[in-house]
């Protein structure tokens, strides 16, 4: 019981400081930007990125016109796709024209709250190796 | 997910400093003796405030000035005596030695409060702090209740 409360606990902040004090936003803000100035270094006008907010993800989707060769590249040449792939945090890359329907997104808060999970049971593992193993009494 | 994990360096460090809280809440023997002895009995009532510690310290110092113990630590035996000597730590003298404090049961010594034993320890002489060092009241909670899996668990093999 005094786990699972921490693990809510954990849990909690994680959420209030994804959503409510605003980190979440703010990454995928960061990571837009960076997408943007890439899209623009390929010179190619009317090409857009964009992120999705709700539920935030780090899911990149692409508009705008151009041809295949322009969008994924031919040999060691890099494509719109593969510019904005290489920003670091950027989960996938996909064109809004792209057939297959929606794609699935891993949600922001989810990898988040993964994290924080993890990050509660690594410091629980350790609480438990620093006071939780049992000790031989010495009334041997 | 690495960079998720960068953005959020801080939130992590809380979240296993949590972790670590919980560990310590669930783990040690403060979050977990009621658990482990299945008995959440409280201190007693005596010393739990000024005014109570007020009342006993008069008892004691009326009980020197007439020679007396007006101030009895324990309660006196519900039944026929127990074999104290099951308890680990404890032979024949400190047998003896509880016996005239009027031990003989393990219910008694389970039902010692910390003031209380913090007061027969200090009157034990040559066994002084036998009483917490030996984890006697600990002993004797697993023994009352004739828990004897749980006392060679946590103690070793009981002896005959």
């Amino acid at each position: 019981m005094k786990i699972l409360i921490g693990l809510v606990t954990a849990l909690l902040i994680g959420w209030v400081w994804h959503g409510p004090l605003g980190n979440g936003e703010r990454l995928i803000a960061t990571l837009e930007a960076e997408a943007r100035a890439k899209v623009a270094e390929t010179e190619l006008p009317g090409l857009r990125v964009a992120f999705p907010r709700s539920p935030l993800a780090r899911a990149a989707t692409l508009s705008g016109p151009a041809n295949d060769l322009q969008r994924e590249g031919l040999g060691s040449q890099k494509g719109v796709s593969d510019h904005v792939r290489d920003v670091e945090g950027v989960s996938s890359v996909r064109w809004a024209d792209q057939p297959g329907g929606r794609a699935r997104v891993v949600p922001l808060l989810l990898e988040t709250l993964a994290l924080v999970a993890l990050a509660y049971f690594i410091g629980l593992g350790l609480g438990w190796l620093l006071w939780g193993r049992r000790r031989r009494e010495g009334f041997a | 997910m690495w960079n998720v994990a960068q953005e959020n360096l801080i939130l992590i460090v809380v979240a296993l400093l949590i972790g670590l809280a919980a560990a310590l809440w669930a783990f040690t023997r403060s979050g977990t003796r009621a658990d482990a002895t299945g008995d959440d009995r409280a201190d007693g009532p005596e010393g739990n405030g000024l005014q109570d510690e007020f009342a006993a310290a008069a008892q004691d110092v009326a009980g020197e000035i007439l020679g007396v113990d007006a101030h009895p630590v324990i309660a006196g035996p519900a039944g026929p005596p127990d074999n104290l000597r099951l308890l680990k730590g404890v032979g024949p003298k400190l047998a003896a030695q509880l016996n005239e404090f009027g031990i003989t049961r393990f219910d008694q010594l389970a039902g010692l409060t910390e003031n209380e034993v913090a007061m027969l320890d200090k009157r034990m002489g040559a066994f002084e702090g036998r009483i917490s060092r030996d984890r006697l009241v600990e002993q004797a909670r697993y023994l009352e209740r004739d828990d004897k899996d749980g006392f060679e668990a946590k103690f070793g093999k009981l002896g005959s």
